[in-house]
């Protein structure tokens, strides 16, 4: 009787220790000012760039003005280099080449040059003035919400997210 | 800073370096990958996503009392003078580096999304102010003419429907995941520039 009160009073250790990780990995603080710090710049960036002038992404498309295609490259060498850094800090999804990669690769670049935005672009459109825009973006949350009723109509594969 | 930073149209270098520092700073202070279109599609099924973080907080409960009822068939055991079985250190079961951020919240990527917008807003105002624009680009008008609203939602479609088929964007596929030369980011990066190539060499031939 004595070696059970004992043993209650040193109980083993847990199996898994307790996680105390807050619910999203990061205060609200850093998440609020990563958000809305990054969300300022690129906006601000993208029209400096001219990616929200549907002349200059046509231009782009017709190889007329390498300034944007430049732009773009230089970008992804530059993030070559801070991801590979990054890597090692943090595991990231990884992207499989997939039928979607092409035929939603197709499909999007089809609308991109339609309409000359893309999902980021389109705000800044907006950012800028230009009114317009808010038919391609009611087209896009259009199209975003079709892809989810494809999805579940006919169970079409999760593409992984980032 | 001169003035022509804030005014006129960047040139190639100095846009690489702030869609580089955007993409890479925020995957370095969160741990997420940037994706626009991502965030959209968060947006538009956020119904289900709040419904299923409810499920798997009560799961998270549900881990608790699983390792409470662990902890008291331990402590039976002992009572009974049983062997315990062996028990796997939490080190073993911690993750290894390098770790895997938990998802940005939702109200994370519509404050996102919002500032893209005063972005937007701010670099006209800092540029000779804002004028709302009601009809498109010159350029497309020429383009499109009469059918050029319907241009915009039906490429807006495309774009919101194409997007999420593939997985990702511009942003997504083309810097986040072209960046870390993921196969599957190259891929479908070359199929919207080279579909995009295509189809402005057609309306370029056709329509102008």
């Amino acid at each position: 009787m004595s070696a059970s009160v004992e043993v209650m009073a040193a109980p083993p250790p847990a199996r898994v220790a307790p996680r105390a990780a807050p619910r999203w990995g990061a205060g609200w603080g850093r998440i609020l000012a990563a958000n809305a710090g990054f969300g300022l710049f690129l906006g601000f960036s993208l029209s400096h760039i001219g990616f929200g002038e549907y002349g200059e992404v046509h231009r782009m498309f017709l190889f007329a003005d390498l300034r944007l295609l430049l732009t773009f490259g230089g970008a992804v060498a530059l993030c070559a280099a801070g991801f590979a850094a990054l890597s090692r800090r943090w595991w990231f999804v990884q992207r499989r080449a997939q039928v979607g990669s092409v035929t939603g690769g197709v499909v999007f670049g089809l609308g991109w040059a339609l309409s000359g935005a893309c999902p980021g672009i389109v705000l800044v459109q907006l950012g800028e003035g230009r009114a317009y825009a808010l038919l391609t973006l009611g087209g896009i949350f259009a199209g975003t919400w079709l892809f989810g009723l494809a999805q579940r109509r006919w169970g079409w594969g999760v593409n992984e997210r980032c | 800073m001169n003035l022509e930073v804030l005014n006129g149209r960047w040139p190639f270098w100095l846009g690489a370096m702030a869609l580089a520092i955007t993409a890479v700073g925020y995957a370095a202070t969160l741990g997420r990958l940037l994706g626009v279109s991502g965030m959209y599609e968060r947006l538009v099924n956020s119904r289900a996503e709040l419904a299923t973080d409810r499920e798997e907080r009560a799961f998270a409960d549900r881990a608790v009392l699983a390792e409470a009822l662990h902890r008291e068939t331990l402590l039976e055991l002992q009572r009974q003078g049983l062997p315990a079985p062996e028990r796997t250190s939490p080190e073993a079961l911690a993750p290894a580096r390098p770790e895997v951020a938990p998802r940005v919240p939702l109200w994370g990527q519509g404050v996102f999304l919002l500032m893209m917008f005063a972005g937007g807003a701010l670099a006209k105002a800092l540029s000779g102010g804002i004028a709302v624009q009601a009809s498109p680009d010159p350029l497309h008008l020429r383009l499109f003419g009469a059918a050029a609203p319907l241009a915009l939602l039906l490429g807006g479609v495309l774009v919101g429907f194409g997007t999420r088929l593939a997985g990702g964007c511009t942003s997504g596929h083309g810097l986040s995941g072209c960046g870390r030369l993921q196969p599957g980011s190259l891929l479908s990066t070359a199929c919207f520039f080279g579909s995009g190539v295509a189809l402005s060499f057609v309306l370029a031939r056709v329509l102008a």
